[in-house]
């Protein structure tokens, strides 16, 4: 805290405003304050209402800006889920099986390499432990020509596997989880060891229960990350029956060119789903996307 | 003795999963990215060994150096806008009051949503003919006829989709501020307030010093973002006009699919990455000066 001392005003000996009472700035800064935040919040949530508002419109609305549909329509849902050279339903399935599939495979190879590093001694350790941070710096574009044709290989082009299995590979989880595991009393370990649990089961019933809250802010980033990722599906999925969402809109944007009502009704059935999770999860979701951006 | 080796074992068992993602679809993809920069390869005909060929050709490229001149310019706009205008809203929101936390919540709700939608939703609205943002600034008697906005003239473009992504992710930034700033110390804020510290003074001598190295953290991950950008410009130009506004992840895109090089796409990747790791030592070197 060295910059405490230093972070005295020089001029602290003058007197200025008294101390008391005065904790943020004056009253006619504090009402500015207020206009600009409720400002800020109508900036940053109109062209989200907009979005959903003008999915309820006739395309030939959406083309006038008006805030509330005049003859509000669900035609553009309907249309949607019935065109056969769109199947957003579908690419909504394929998101969903994707993003879910690989946050399991996330939690658990990430739980099961996180206790070893927090709880287990062998030989190779640094080395492996060292081995998986230093991914954490490639920075994705590296790997995704490679990746391409490691999948291509493997035959699992145009399969929902690759966009579900390369991915999964990461230390961003097995280091998260083992910052959390290391946290954690050993006692309730020891107590269960005593009692003739084997590690599966001291790692089964005590330590992933009590990780609850890590695992739950792992799965949300990683859904996430994955329901909203773009470039990579872009790469290894083509039938159109095959796509996900995101690379799905951008066919949305070519097939119906102007057709904007359309198009945002594929934006707001992309959006849903992770809106409801950032609604009934805020808290972890920002604990997972402030964690990821710090690297652990 | 036994236990010992047995649990050694027990040990690399559970390390072993995620060890075989990172080596399957990390360790092993980064080895072929670099041997696939050394030769021409498409997929369907053999591998052929060219040597530095393809990192000669892509400093001949005329369209290597407009994608890289044109996402270090998207990375020069944007980066100041996000981390000081993050910041701002950050010092704006970090007290706790209600209209602050709503504030706060509303603008991280777009980093949540896809950069695909986003682009998507930001396309429409900066459409010529039938978009928000021409009718606003029409309203406001700023413009006179429609301007065009996207894939028309690069530098256009660019600060259309700079909003666009300003919008998207600032965010990002603005939370970890937040946290920052609601870490330091109740006695360091209550010390600068008893010696009759201003709010500037509060800010520039107290705040901005203790929260540097977040400011750091978070400029090197925009930066990194910035320089990987593709999703935004696929979608709101398709890299026009005439691939001005297609920035370097978009070109190793363009030359991987419907050009088929893989090996020259890899050797692009490779500077890109360098690149990137160029400003990742930098941005960790200033870091740990200013956290000494």
């Amino acid at each position: 805290m060295a910059t405490a001392t230093t972070s005295r005003p020089a001029g602290s000996q003058q007197t200025r405003a008294p101390a008391r009472g005065t904790k943020g700035p004056p009253l006619a800064q504090r009402a500015g304050a207020y206009a600009g935040l409720l400002l800020l919040t109508v900036l940053f949530v109109s062209p989200l209402v907009f979005m959903v508002t003008t999915s309820f419109k006739t395309n030939f609305e959406a083309a006038q800006p008006t805030w509330i549909p005049k003859e509000p329509t669900t035609e553009g849902y309907s249309f949607i889920f019935n065109a056969t050279q769109t199947p957003v339903l579908r690419w909504f399935l394929n998101s969903l099986l994707a993003a879910a599939g690989q946050t399991l495979l996330i939690l658990l190879t990430a739980s099961m390499a996180a206790y070893a590093l927090a709880r287990m001694e062998f030989v190779g350790k640094r080395l492996l432990t060292a081995l998986i941070i230093a991914t954490i710096f490639i920075p994705p574009i590296v790997l995704l020509i490679p990746n391409y044709v490691i999948v291509a290989e493997l035959g699992w082009l145009d399969s929902l596997t690759a966009v579900i299995v390369p991915g999964a590979a990461g230390a961003f989880g097995v280091f998260f989880l083992r910052q959390f595991f290391v946290s954690l009393p050993t006692e309730l370990e020891e107590a269960a060891r005593l009692d003739g649990a084997n590690r599966f089961q001291i790692f089964y019933k005590v330590i992933l229960p009590l990780s609850k809250p890590a695992l739950a802010t792992l799965a949300l980033l990683s859904f996430l990350t994955n329901w909203n990722d773009f470039l990579w599906p872009l790469y290894v999925l083509f039938s159109p029956e095959r796509l996900t969402l995101q690379p799905g809109l951008s066919t949305l944007q070519s097939a119906f060119a102007t057709d904007y009502a359309t198009i945002m009704v594929g934006g707001v059935i992309a959006s849903v789903p992770v809106l409801i999770l950032f609604v009934v999860a805020q808290r972890f979701i920002i604990e997972g996307v402030s964690r990821s951006g710090l690297k652990g | 003795m036994y236990r010992s080796r047995r649990s050694q074992l027990i040990g690399i068992a559970y390390l072993a999963p995620a060890l075989v993602f990172v080596l399957a679809f990390t360790a092993y993809p980064l080895v072929q990215m670099v041997w696939m920069s050394f030769h021409n390869w498409s997929l369907i005909t053999p591998a052929k060994y060219v040597g530095l060929d393809n990192y000669k050709r892509a400093f001949a490229d005329d369209q290597f150096w407009v994608s890289f001149a044109f996402t270090l310019k998207y990375t020069a706009i944007i980066t100041p806008v996000l981390i000081v205008g993050g910041y701002l809203l950050a010092l704006l929101t970090s007290e706790s009051s209600r209209l602050r936390r709503i504030t706060r919540t509303t603008v991280f709700i777009p980093v949540v949503i896809g950069l695909g939608v986003s682009s998507l939703l930001w396309y429409w609205l900066f459409s010529a003919d039938f978009g928000l943002v021409n009718k606003a600034l029409a309203d406001l008697g700023l413009i006179s006829k429609p301007v065009l906005w996207l894939g028309v003239d690069a530098g256009r473009s660019n600060l259309a989709i700079t909003a666009s992504v300003v919008w998207k992710v600032i965010g990002f930034g603005m939370i970890l501020f937040v946290g920052a700033i609601q870490a330091i110390p109740r006695e360091i804020t209550e010390a600068s307030l008893v010696d009759g510290a201003s709010y500037r003074q509060r800010v520039t001598r107290v705040i901005l010093p203790l929260t540097l190295r977040t400011v750091l953290l978070v400029t090197l991950v925009s930066v990194i973002g910035s320089l990987l950008a593709f999703d935004q410009f696929y979608i709101m130009t398709a890299g026009q006009p005439q691939n001005e506004t297609a920035t370097s992840v978009f070109y190793v895109y363009l030359n991987s699919f419907p050009y088929l090089k893989l090996g020259y796409g890899a050797a692009l990747s490779m500077i890109l990455a360098l690149t990137i790791l160029v400003f990742t030592v930098v941005q960790l070197l200033l870091t740990r000066r200013s956290h000494a």
